[in-house]
Parts: C-alpha cells; structure tokens; sequence
C-alpha cells in the first residue's frame, strides 16, 4: 500500500515537471524594445528608419524655402516605396510610420495616398446624394500635393558557411511635383551580421 | 520441455506486437497515394481535406507543409500557399542545424526517425513555386523577392558541394531571368538567361532535358537588349536562328507564359538487399530506398490563343532530377545501413550470450526496425513545361489542350477572358494528373 502511494506522488510529480515544460509562455515587452530573432527586416528597422529618415527630411532646407516662397507649408504625398530586397517585407507598416512621423511634425502638410482618395471621394458623392445641404463638402476642394516622396530598399547579403552579413539600404526621394526636381534625397543604412546555429535539439 | 516452450511463446507474442506498431508505421510514400488519387480525379478540395486529416509526426512537418502549399496552389489559393511555403523555408533553414540526437537515433534504429530537411532540388522548387505564386498573383515585387532568394540559395549551394547537378537548377535561373525581364532589368535577366543555359547544358549531359528552343530565342533577344553583339552573333551561329522578336516588338505586345506542371514526382519504395561484411564473413540485411518513376500523365499541352497554335516544351524534369539525387545518396546511405545493421548484430551476440531470449528479442527487434526513409515531396510534378506567346494587348480565351503520347487530346481547358497588357507579362500555371500515371514502374 506505501510502496503504491509512493509510486502515485512520484507519477504525477514526473507528469507536472513534463506538463510545465509544454505550456506556452507569454512575456508582454514595450513597443520599442528590441528583439532580434532570425535577422531579418522587423518591427523595430521599420521604427527606426522611418523615424531617424523623415526627421532628417524635415531638417532640411527646402521646408524653409518653399515657406519663403509660397508663404506657405509644404503638402506632401507618399508615393510607391518598392521593395527591391531579399525578404518580404511589410511596407504598409513602414509607410504608416512615416506618415505619422510626417504629419505629427506639424511641420509639412499631409495629403492622403491615391488609395485613401478614393474611399474619401466615394463617400462626398455619397454626401452628394443624401446629406444635408449645410453639412455636404463639395468636391473639387482637395489639397493638391507639391512634393512626392518615393523610395526603394535594397539588401545586399553575403554569405559563408553558417554565418551571414545582411545590409539593407533605404532609399528615400523627394520630387517637387511642379517641376520633378529633386529636393531632399535621404539614405539609411542597417548592416547586422547573423550566426546561424550550427547545433539543434 | 515447459521453458523452451514458454520462451517461443513470448518471442512469437512479442513479434507480433512489434509487427502490429510497424504496420501502424507504413511508408511515408504509401500514406500519400489517397491523395495522389483526388489530384487524379481534379478534386483538389478532397485532396487538402485527406492531408488535413492525415496525422504528421513532427519529424515529417516540412512534407506536410509543402504538400499542403502545393495543393493550395493547385486550387488557386495562392496566398495561402505561400504563407506554408513561407513556412516550410524557415523550417528548413531550422533543420539546416545538426541534431547529435536525431544522429544517434537514425544509426540505432532507421533514417526514417530524423526530421525531414528536403532534399537541395526541393529546396530550390519551395522558392521556386512561392515565385509562380507571387506572378499568378500579379505582385512582380514579391516574385522578385523569391527570385533574389533563388540566387542566394542556388549560390549557397554551389558552396555546400551538393554535386554539380544540385549546385545549380535551370528551370529556377530561367524562371529569374523571366522575372527579372517582366521588370524591365535587362542586365539581370540576361544574366540569369545566361546562366540557365550553362546549367541546361549541364544537366543535358546527365539526363534527357535538352536547352529548350525558347531560351535560345530569350538569349538572342536579351543579347541584343543589352548591346552584347559579340555574344549575340555567337548565339544566332550557335542556333541557327537568323530572326527573332526584338525586346521593343515584345514590348509593345502583352506576352501570356502558359506553365505546364506534368504529373506526378516519382515515389521512393523500400528495398532489402544483403550485404557482405569481409572483415567478419557476415551477410547483413540492410533496407534502401529505391525511385518508381510513374507513366508519363500527358507528353504536351497545346494552348490555342488569338489564332495562335503553341506547344509547351519541357523545361525542368523533376523525375530524373529526383532519381539522380538519390543515386548520389545511395553510397552513404548504404553505408549507414551497413554500420546500422554491424551494430545491430553485435548488441544482439552480445546479449545472447548472457540471456538465449533476450539476444532473440534484439535480433528480431534490429530486423524489424531496418526501414528504408521513402520520404519525398510528393506532389511535385514529374516535369515542367512553358510556352510564351507575345499577342496585341487585349483579352482572349486561352483553350488549352493537354495530349497523351500519340498526340490525341485527352485534357481540356478553358481560360475565358485571359487578360494581355502591353509590356507585361501575364502568368498562368496549371497542374495536371492523368488517372492512369499513379501506379509506379521500376
């Protein structure tokens, strides 16, 4: 009868130390912690480049210029960011930051992308229609864009054995829409150098 | 009389208890014939259903997620596919790592209990069929991701020795070169043109696959695009080609790449032989896999489009490539089996001569365990055939004929409404099983 109890205690005691080691496990981190997993393109190269690129964009002496200019600030739009690089990268995530680095600067004036139009235009013919006559917004009012920012990223990646150097270089343009001169030209430049493991469970 | 008696007893009870879990344990390439079967009778929907339902063992989840993907894409759900594609690339490059565990476990038991990493040639076609993908889609930027990867893996091939034939994969540097084209880069696409013609010539000597006649017209062109006149006169020598569309005549035009997926990749079988041991005057018994090539599904597919008759021409052959893998493989895998089975033998001698039972028990547990790895992607095609026509921008229906060896049409399909655009590329893809082709052939 001991000998059975014992046996018992010492079954489950074995399945509750297995059983621990299956449970997934959640760890809540900040948004701007970083976390390099497997060295590709993530959360926090997206964060950064855009963040470090449009604060260097907005420094630069053409704000300054075509406020003296025009008098006025500058409207921009974001075009096509291409990714030219090995990985399949989220550009929507990449576009978005810039965009709030972009109108949270209070510096530059927004214009929404050729998508977003779209919906907004839908929606004043739609106004047209059924809302009242005081509240309807007509069209032919939209804020047109002086400047149009496009870009690219590019990787380049060599490679020996186990062990990898990936270099990704983004590419940002501004093009004045009325004349296509370029009047900002920013460059970011990431290099990470990944061990893969040459040893598994 | 009651011991020997009792002792029979047991080792015929245990016997067949070891025989009942190993039936449970079939080759992996018979679990995969039921759905081989529904992608014979155009029923794709049953065929993802029976693999849902199939049990995978961890050890085997890089087959099941490229099965999967492959399936999805065979049922037009290419986003999805892609997505296990994805999946099944950051497993590999997981596995690329060596298990001492798994190690251990193959040399005492069988190959079969190592995770499947995939063989090089599957790798490439992960990549590769993630691009087809992407271009059925539309979203050249992404296929040219997966073209980027290609390069990349193609290259680290080339430096694992994996053999001259794996180091390089025609159909994958023509597929690049397309890619590269469809983007308008002239300079990669010839590149890449170039270097699918000296891996056709590579593997031409190896096995039947000749340089298909349509990259000899895409060398000529691109040649030119990019101003080679040296190279371009050699190529038109070479070839015997004296006129060809010119890029800007191509341009102009919309251009459909019809990409024929033929049939099914052959299935490895399980085969014992007996092997000599001299240093011990032993015969062991060793289990090896062995390739079944399938009957041909169709021999070409006549696309009609525009008033245009086309043929597709053979651009990969799968089938050999497979075989020929495994023939690279066969000298360690033999001789594996062989130290396998020396430890076998001893583990047994030396505990029948302290225990007549427990010796009989290993001896009989070391044969039974001896089992050939039949594990491959199986639902990848045999070949890989492409027909490209240039037309005026517009819509078209694309009526495509699949032919059996004689030549008589057995397959039809219908594409209403194809559209061309000037200057692009459109990409259709279609994967073919004829029901006559699943039973093997040595």
């Amino acid at each position: 009868m001991k000998i059975y109890k014992i046996s018992l205690l010492v079954t489950i005691l074995l399945a509750a130390t297995l059983m621990s080691g299956c449970s997934t496990k959640v760890n809540r981190i900040a948004p701007d912690e970083v976390v390099d997993l497997s060295g590709t393109w993530n959360d926090t190269d997206s964060r950064l480049v855009s963040e470090e690129m449009i604060a260097d964009m907005l420094e630069r002496p053409w704000v300054g210029n075509f406020r003296a200019e025009t008098g006025k600030r500058p409207a921009v739009i974001v075009g096509t960011v291409r990714n030219l690089s090995h990985e399949h990268i989220n550009l929507n995530t990449f576009v978005a930051d810039m965009e709030r680095s972009m109108v949270n600067s209070g510096r530059v004036d927004f214009v929404a992308s050729s998508f977003e139009r779209g919906e907004i235009r839908d929606e004043r013919k739609d106004q047209d229609l059924h809302a009242r006559e005081e509240t309807r917004k007509a069209m032919g009012q939209e804020l047109g864009a002086d400047f149009m920012l496009q870009g690219q990223i590019n990787t380049i990646i060599d490679h020996a054995s186990k062990d990898q150097v990936r270099y990704y270089q983004v590419d940002l343009t501004l093009i004045s829409l009325a004349d296509n001169r370029k009047v900002w030209l920013g460059q970011k430049k990431i290099k990470k150098f990944v061990q893969r493991s040459k040893l598994r469970y | 009389m009651t011991r020997p008696n009792r002792m029979v007893c047991a080792v015929r009870g245990f016997t067949l208890v070891l025989l009942l879990v190993l039936c449970g344990c079939a080759s992996y390439s018979n679990s995969f014939a039921p759905i081989a079967a529904e992608i014979a009778a155009q029923d794709k929907e049953r065929a993802l259903e029976l693999l849902a339902k199939t049990k995978t063992p961890e050890r085997n989840r890089l087959l099941h997620l490229m099965d999967r993907g492959m399936l999805l894409s065979m049922n037009g759900e290419y986003v999805a596919s892609s997505q296990e594609f994805a999946e099944a690339k950051k497993l590999v490059e997981e596995l690329n790592a060596l298990s001492l565990r798994e190690q251990t476990t193959a040399l005492m038991i069988n190959d079969g209990t190592c995770s499947y990493a995939g063989a090089p040639y599957e790798q490439v076609m992960l990549n590769l069929y993630s691009a087809l993908n992407y271009l059925e889609l539309g979203q050249l930027d992404e296929a040219r991701v997966e073209a980027l990867q290609l390069d990349l893996l193609l290259g680290e091939l080339g430096d694992k020795e994996v053999g001259p034939l794996f180091a390089d994969n025609p159909f994958a540097r023509y597929l690049t070169a397309l890619i590269y084209e469809a983007g308008g880069e002239w300079s990669d696409a010839m590149i890449a043109y170039r270097s699918a013609y000296q891996a056709y010539l590579q593997h031409r000597d190896r096995y039947p696959l000749d340089v298909p006649r349509q990259l000899e017209y895409d060398l000529l062109r691109a040649s030119e695009a990019v101003g080679l006149i040296e190279e371009n006169r050699q190529y038109a020598d070479d070839f015997a080609i004296d006129s060809w569309q010119s890029a800007d005549q191509v341009s102009d035009h919309g251009e459909l790449v019809f990409i024929f997926h033929n049939g099914l990749a052959p299935v490895k079988i399980e085969q014992a032989i007996m092997v000599p041991v001299p240093s011990r005057n032993l015969l062991v018994r060793v289990a090896l896999p062995a390739y079944l090539r399938r009957p041909a599904s169709f021999s070409t597919a006549r696309l009609r489009i525009g008033g245009r008759e086309v043929q597709t021409e053979a651009f990969a052959n799968i089938e050999e490539l497979a075989i020929a893998e495994l023939e690279r493989n066969q000298p360690a895998i033999l001789a594996r089996a062989t130290a396998r089975a020396m430890l076998k033998y001893q583990m047994s001698n030396k505990a029948g001569k302290e225990n007549e039972l427990a010796g009989l028990l290993i001896n009989i547990t070391g044969l039974l365990t001896e089992r050939a790895d039949t594990r491959s992607w199986l639902s990848l095609p045999a070949s890989i055939q492409l027909a490209r026509v240039a037309l005026p921008p517009g819509e078209y229906d694309l009526e495509v004929e699949l032919l059996d060896a004689a030549g008589r049409p057995v397959r039809k399909l219908f594409y209403p409404a194809t559209r061309l655009v000037s200057g692009r590329k459109t990409f259709i893809s279609c994967h073919e099983v004829a029901e006559g082709s699943l039973l093997g052939r040595h």
